[in-house]
């Protein structure tokens, strides 16, 4: 086992620019009864003094309970740019959260920990919601667990749904709905009706969505063809197209990531998008936008009555590959502690709930369970007094969620064939006479290239 | 002239150069050349960085060299490299200048102003950029042109004017600290050259033509080497305004970098390959730069 | 120290001319106001609003500054005062490591010129042309483990200001800057009997006085906008400086609120400015050193 963090062991100048290079695995051997470290990250900054303050409780709890391990936190989180780093440098914390969007990719080059032990010996597995253990799972290895989730759907602006004319509690179910109300809301309102996210591979990963709602696969089951050039994504396609061309409906804003649409959106220059049900938090906190306003409901169909299919978001916590098997379990049983405790336990709910509530923090934004339906239901009733988020506005998403099939993402090179379908998009709204067939072949192409790499 | 021999003198002039360039020669030695050896060997490799490396040989060359996304890159670069060089150059030269004119005590406000955009904060520029260059008719801009008649123009939207959006917001966001260098350069122009000019008759131009810009060619030639480097290795531009859209007609050499590193593949030695590439034709055409530009130095 | 300049005191004076120049000046004047104050101001205003009005409406936030206690918010539990300490200490010493470096190196290349200076200033150009984010992993290493002897910088200024030090644009500018320097003042100097260190003091210091104001001051804005390398060799909170707190502050507070700390982080670079603009915009001239 590499060095956990840190070492200040004499090693030669060779062995250090070897281990850079070529990387010896020369490593001390496995650790003895000595006291376990364990890291843990994603500490709470000082600004955030509730969530703090409840963060160092349950690391004290936490203390208590395992006098044998030697615990220190770090505010260290996810950041592609720094994650490298400190993963060469063994610096990265024993646990750590990344997003959905990561997991499958730190899986495939091995920068995360195999857990597979910790977890089933500490019955981790069956608390977990099991749609979503395919993400986190490799060849029957776990490698993560979720903590966090969402599903995408149609996120709308309840006032201007009003102003529009339009039902706030009903809002469109079929993508020729969506177009419909666009046009609405465009003709009698200052809004655009709808818009799209378009960079950072996020307009790949929203057409992504609304290809799996049309029935449509990024990838075949094995994951090694791009299956994405075919009908779903034309229509898709095609649609945007007609919203921003012919209805003139759709945000002629082509280069808008995730944040650039929120804050069109929290100004009230748009009436839906697709997104995750966390958009709520950003809107809300950092922008603004009223949460009485937000709307969520379920991915848009084809025909009225379909099953809404989705894809997820969220946030996994992983242990560094280079942890020994005790630190791992160390760091599992954190996990099961501090990010599952809050489901299993009413007074860990309701003191999570205070803690994000009085600093103005969304409490509980309905998504997807990451424990079992059943769980996940309690919880909430647990903390229904506490909730500031007005969970009635997705009610149009809740009904439908004992229906909605969760899409698993391309188990490999999902970014790739995002960031491949990214121009695609840009090309169809911003081009009015972009061919969408040969953009779309284009881009299998690319993301083929990619696929075998 | 000292007594000491020419031998001993260069020897003496060695030891004590070398004293002197100490400090430069271990910051740059630990800090500078032994990381980028280390890097520029992980263009041979493929790399968990949890286990070992694997030496692959020229196949992170192969595989950047292939990648369609290159040429775009590299036609893009080369077209940020010409719009910018083409404003980015002259603007801030001109400006200095004409601060220089003004009197000292106020040279300094000028300054000032000239140098603010560099500290405006990034999320700051973004945000007011973006809406400066929103597409419908009531962003910033376009209602500043709807008067001239000038319809709506899609700004970053259109791939044929989304790298000279980008170039005009670079240059705002640079000439600051261009036009600060070109000033520390006039100050040391000699009066007596001016005076000397117009006991010879020479007009206002004919004295910048002359005089202040011959007498400042070291800084001016090293400055156009740089922003050509500078401007070949840009990023941060289109990586907040357009993450290298519309369909990547802002895409540049660095963009890819970035996106083999930190994109989803997170692939190191792709992105240190092209890294080596770039430096290698970088270097290239700095030397064939300095060879022709000789005569005019010092 | 003479105005005189590209224009001779008489030709001020003259009416057309002196028309001619208030002009241009006041164009440019004009156009910097607008172009550089102008964000900074609406930053201000933008500080004092309600973040909905501001998104909604960008060019109305000069008439609704309103929201003072977004100055109170933002700081909330941040411990101002040491972050602005950190990041003077981490500005200020970059500046400092940058200047000795350039101007030890252009020294040499400029002025001594023994035989190697050629292979050292190439050596210096050659790290521009491969971008930081090849060397930054094994660049961490390094300050991590300093070639295998286990002293580690992480979480000392030196992991900061020292590779601040290689600063090959630095480098390159001052050498550039020296190289105009005519031969004759220096073999003046080294006729009196003055040896290197000191011809450096009394001749070249002075007359670089502008060239290193301008890349200390560029040194020290770098660093104090650079992210990425401080959040990872500075992870003790107690040594942060503002850029890497400013993304955490950035999550948790709205965007008005979050202005409010930007417009108290943009303060540092324009007292740096103020402080350095003397040795910068000084007509320091050549006839100080003919004077000696």
């Amino acid at each position: 086992m590499l060095k956990p963090h840190r070492s200040r062991g004499l090693i030669s100048t060779v062995a250090i620019a070897a281990l850079a290079i070529a990387g010896l695995t020369g490593c001390s051997a496995a650790q003895p009864d000595g006291p376990v470290e364990l890291v843990i990250g994603n500490q709470p900054a000082a600004t955030e003094t509730a969530r703090l303050a409840l963060f160092n409780t349950m690391v004290e709890q936490f203390k208590t309970a395992h006098p044998n391990y030697e615990i220190t936190t770090t505010e260290d989180g996810w950041d592609a740019q720094t994650f490298t780093a400190r993963l060469a440098a063994g610096d990265l914390p024993t646990v750590v959260g990344v997003p959905f969007t990561e997991i499958r990719g730190l899986i495939e080059r091995g920068q995360v920990a195999d857990i597979t032990d910790a977890t089933t010996e500490l019955g981790v597995l069956d608390q977990l919601n099991p749609q979503l253990t395919d993400l986190v799972t490799n060849d029957g290895h776990i490698y993560g667990v979720p903590t966090l989730a969402y599903a995408m759907g149609l996120v709308y602006n309840r006032a201007i749904f009003e102003a529009a004319g339009l039902d706030p509690d009903a809002p469109p179910t079929t993508w020729d709905a969506v177009r419909e109300a666009a046009k609405t809301i465009t003709d009698t309102t200052d809004a655009y009706g709808f818009a799209q996210v378009t960079t950072d591979n996020q307009g790949g990963w929203v057409l992504g969505a609304e290809i799996a709602s049309r029935g449509g696969q990024l990838v075949n089951a094995a994951g090694d063809e791009v299956a994405f050039d075919a009908p779903p994504a034309t229509d898709s396609l095609q649609l945007l197209h007609d919203m921003r061309w012919v209805d003139e409906s759709l945000s002629p804003n082509g280069l808008q990531a995730a944040l650039d649409l929120a804050q069109s959106f929290a100004a009230g220059q748009v009436g839906m998008f697709i997104l995750q049900s966390d958009a709520y938090r950003p809107l809300t906190e950092l922008l603004g936008f009223p949460g009485t306003d937000f709307g969520f409901g379920a991915m848009p169909t084809v025909e009225e009555g379909d099953a809404p299919v989705t894809l997820s978001g969220g946030n996994i916590d992983i242990v560094n590959p280079k942890a020994t098997p005790a630190q791992a379990k160390a760091a599992v049983e954190w996990i099961q502690f501090a990010e599952l405790g809050r489901y299993l336990s009413e007074d860990a709910a309701r003191a999570d709930a205070e803690a994000l509530g009085s600093e103005g923090s969304a409490v509980a934004i309905p998504g997807l369970p990451v424990v079992t339906a059943d769980a996940y239901e309690r919880y909430l009733g647990w903390i229904a007094d506490l909730n500031n988020v007005p969970v009635e506005n997705f009610r149009p998403y809740l009904d439908r969620v004992p229906e909605q099939i969760v899409q698993s993402e391309p188990a490999t090179h999902g970014q790739d064939i995002y960031a491949a379908l990214d121009p695609v998009v840009q090309a169809v709204i911003t081009d009015q006479n972009a061919n969408i067939a040969q953009l779309l072949s284009d881009a299998a192409v690319a993301a083929q290239a990619v696929l075998g790499r | 002239m000292s007594a000491l021999s020419p031998g001993r003198r260069r020897r003496r002039v060695n030891t004590a150069a070398l004293l002197i360039a100490l400090p430069t020669i271990l910051v740059f030695a630990v800090f500078s050349w032994w990381p980028i050896l280390l890097g520029a060997t992980m263009s041979l490799q493929r790399t968990n960085f949890v286990g070992p490396a694997d030496w692959v040989g020229l196949d992170n060359f192969v595989y950047v060299l292939s990648d369609p996304q290159l040429q775009h890159a590299v036609v893009n670069t080369l077209w940020f490299t010409a719009l910018a060089v083409l404003f980015g150059f002259p603007l801030p030269l001109m400006l200095a200048v004409v601060i220089s004119t003004v009197r000292a005590r106020s040279r300094g406000l000028y300054a000032g102003l000239a140098y603010l955009p560099v500290i405006v904060p990034p999320v700051v520029a973004i945000l007011l950029w973006r809406f400066a260059y929103d597409p419908s008719p009531t962003g910033l801009f376009n209602a500043m042109l709807a008067p001239l008649g000038i319809g709506p123009l899609p700004w970053l939207n259109d791939a044929a004017i989304a790298m000279p959006s980008i170039v005009l917001q670079a240059t705002w966001a640079a000439a600051g600290t261009s036009v600060l260098i070109y000033l520390a350069a006039l100050t040391a122009v000699r009066p007596e050259l001016y005076e000397a000019a117009v006991l010879d008759g020479a007009g206002i131009w004919s004295r910048i033509w002359h005089v202040t810009l011959p007498q400042m060619r070291t800084i001016i030639l090293v400055m156009i080497l740089l922003q050509l480097i500078g401007a070949a290795q840009v990023f941060t531009e289109p990586f907040l305004m357009t993450s290298g859209g519309p369909q990547n007609a802002t895409l540049t050499i660095l963009l890819l970098m970035y996106r083999y590193a930190f994109g989803g593949a997170a692939d190191y030695g792709a992105a240190t390959a092209l890294g080596v590439l770039l430096a290698l034709v970088l270097a290239l055409l700095s030397a064939v730069y300095l060879r022709l530009t000789r005569r005019w130095q010092e | 120290m003479s105005d005189a300049g590209i224009l001779t005191p008489a030709e001020r004076r003259r009416p057309a001319t002196a028309i001619g120049l208030a002009v241009v000046h006041g164009a440019v004047l004009l156009g910097l106001a607008i172009a550089g104050l102008g964000p900074l101001l609406w930053l201000v205003a933008a500080s004092l609003g309600n973040t909905q009005d501001v998104l909604r409406d960008p060019l109305g936030v000069f008439t609704r500054m309103t929201e003072w206690q977004h100055y109170v918010d933002a700081f909330r539990g941040v411990d101002t005062a040491r972050l602005l300490l950190n990041t003077v200490l981490v500005a200020g010493g970059s500046a400092i490591v940058t200047v000795v470096v350039a101007l030890s190196a252009g020294y040499v290349i400029a002025i001594m010129r023994p035989r190697w200076a050629p292979a050292l200033s190439g050596a210096v150009l050659a790290t521009i042309f491969l971008p930081a984010v090849v060397s930054l992993v094994p660049l961490y290493l390094t300050v991590v483990d300093m070639f295998g002897t286990g002293l580690s910088l992480q979480n000392t200024f030196w992991a900061v200001w020292l590779p601040a030090g290689a600063n090959a644009f630095a480098v390159v500018l001052v050498t550039g800057f020296l190289r105009a320097i005519p031969r004759e003042l220096i073999e003046a100097a080294q006729i009196d009997g003055a040896g290197p260190l000191r011809t450096m003091w009394s001749v070249v210091l002075p007359l670089a006085r502008p060239i290193l104001g301008v890349v200390a001051l560029l040194a020290a804005i770098g660093a104090w906008k650079d992210y990425l390398w401080p959040s990872l060799v500075l992870t003790d909170p107690l040594l942060r400086p503002i850029s890497v707190a400013l993304p955490a502050l950035e999550r948790t507070n709205d965007l008005a609120t979050f202005f409010a700390i930007l417009v108290v982080a943009s303060i540092v670079p324009i007292v740096l400015f103020v402080v350095f603009q003397r040795p910068l915009l000084a007509n320091a001239g050549l006839s100080a050193g003919i004077k000696d």
